[in-house]
């Protein structure tokens, strides 16, 4: 029996580059699987009623959990074995748990007036899927993965004959964002947890959402290894570059969010600008990240 | 292809690994001193108490900021609280309040509106019923 035969792309040594790499595609894709969850109200609920026992619980399962996915997937490049296994599985979830207390903080649900015990419940909840989303990283966001290209044996992949032009892989790239951020905010507004959580968010806190969903924008699409990656450091036409092109990605986001809300009456033109600018940039945060991964998240 | 067999942990690896520890034992930490903490407590300390020096007047009506806390062994999925309003020893005026889901620990504010003036007479406020997640 003939077995098959992968390419291996990973790396014998690592550095700091490597580590900080694979950190941030970990992130991405934990946000990219654990973002329902997180932005579903009743989950913060759940948190807010747990006790510290069943916290410890949860967290001693995910970690379970993790370490399965880690041994089977993972998120390092570096060539893994033995114990290797469950020091990642740690690795993820502290990742897990940074990521979520960044994005409790920013939208205000952990810190400020709230008890410890809340911030615990919180993460204890979201943190399972975020630490597998992390674990999984090498299958969700592979390194050197596109943003757009097809896989070999999709359709597009077989209608393809030669290369795409330039404007035509623009084109493309702004479809998967439009797709990636139509995807996340279809498993989200229908729910309609949006109302709570915009209630739940304290109005000095929204510059910070908006800061945080261009950083992991920009992580996402400049950090994460994808595939031309360097060529966009490298060949960023004049007036474009890093920041503006995430900023474009994140204008993407925004008006998606606004028009996912408007079709599902969420919005409308009887409510207030406030009320509309607090939904669509609460909405525009999970889907900023998922139009900076475009088709990787659909 | 060849591969390293089992390549020795860098610098960074290490010093990653031991942050993850930190940040993953800590959490576990916090979890357990709160279970232990919380044994102790008694199940059903839940305090209200008014800051009547934050009280101000409007349209004949005294509003008087108050705080709920949670000082019980559980979190509280919903409670209900009695205020009232004394004169000498007489109930003057009296209030139902209710609560829902209040962490450990947990703080709720609010504003009472009375028609009496809470530096003269004496306001408290006392659970009447408590329900568990």
């Amino acid at each position: 029996m003939v077995g098959i035969e992968r390419p291996r792309s990973r790396r014998k040594r690592s550095s700091w580059g490597d580590h900080l790499d694979d950190t941030v595609r970990g992130m991405a894709s934990g946000f990219l699987v654990g973002i329902p969850t997180v932005f579903t109200v009743d989950s913060w609920w759940l948190g807010e009623q747990m006790g510290p026992n069943d916290a410890l619980w949860l967290l001693i399962f995910a970690f379970f959990l993790t370490w399965a996915a880690v041994y089977w997937i993972g998120f390092q490049q570096t060539e893994r074995r033995g114990i290797d296994h469950a020091v990642d599985a740690v690795q993820a979830l502290a990742i897990a748990i940074l990521s979520l207390v960044v994005i409790f903080a920013a939208l205000g649900q952990i810190g400020d007036t709230q008890p410890g015990t809340v911030a615990l419940g919180r993460i204890a909840v979201a943190v399972t899927p975020v630490a597998i989303g992390v674990a999984i990283a090498n299958h969700l966001v592979p390194t050197d993965a596109s943003r757009y290209a097809p896989d070999p044996g999709d359709a597009s992949s077989l209608r393809m004959h030669g290369s795409a032009s330039g404007a035509r892989l623009k084109g493309l790239e702004i479809a998967a964002a439009v797709a990636g951020a139509f995807f996340v905010c279809l498993a989200i507004v229908p729910v309609g947890d949006l109302n709570d959580i915009a209630t739940a968010t304290p109005l000095t806190h929204l510059p910070l959402v908006i800061l945080l969903s261009l950083l992991v924008s920009y992580s996402v699409v400049f950090a994460a290894g994808f595939s031309g990656e360097r060529r966009r450091h490298a060949r960023t036409p004049p007036g474009l570059n890093a920041f503006s092109e995430t900023v474009f990605a994140y204008c993407v986001a925004l008006v998606v969010a606004f028009s996912v809300l408007w079709i599902f009456g969420r919005i409308g033109s009887g409510m207030s600008w406030l009320e509309m600018y607090t939904k669509t940039i609460l909405l525009a945060f999970p889907a900023s990240m998922a139009a900076s991964a475009g088709r990787l998240a659909v | 292809m060849s591969q390293r067999s089992n390549p020795a942990s860098s610098f960074p690896e290490t010093l990653i690994t031991i942050l993850s520890v930190l940040a993953v034992g800590g959490l576990i930490a916090y979890a357990v001193g709160q279970e232990r903490e919380r044994r102790g407590a008694d199940p059903a300390n839940v305090n209200l108490e008014f800051d009547v020096s934050g009280a101000t007047f409007q349209d004949e009506t005294y509003f008087i900021p108050y705080v709920i806390r949670n000082d019980s062994s559980h979190a509280i999925d919903s409670a209900d609280m009695l205020i009232e309003v004394l004169d000498g020893g007489d109930v003057v005026e009296s209030s139902a309040i209710s609560l829902v889901s209040l962490p450990l620990d947990g703080r709720q504010m609010g504003i009472y509106a009375s028609r009496f003036d809470p530096a003269t007479h004496e306001i408290r406020g006392r659970l009447t019923s408590l329900v568990f997640p």
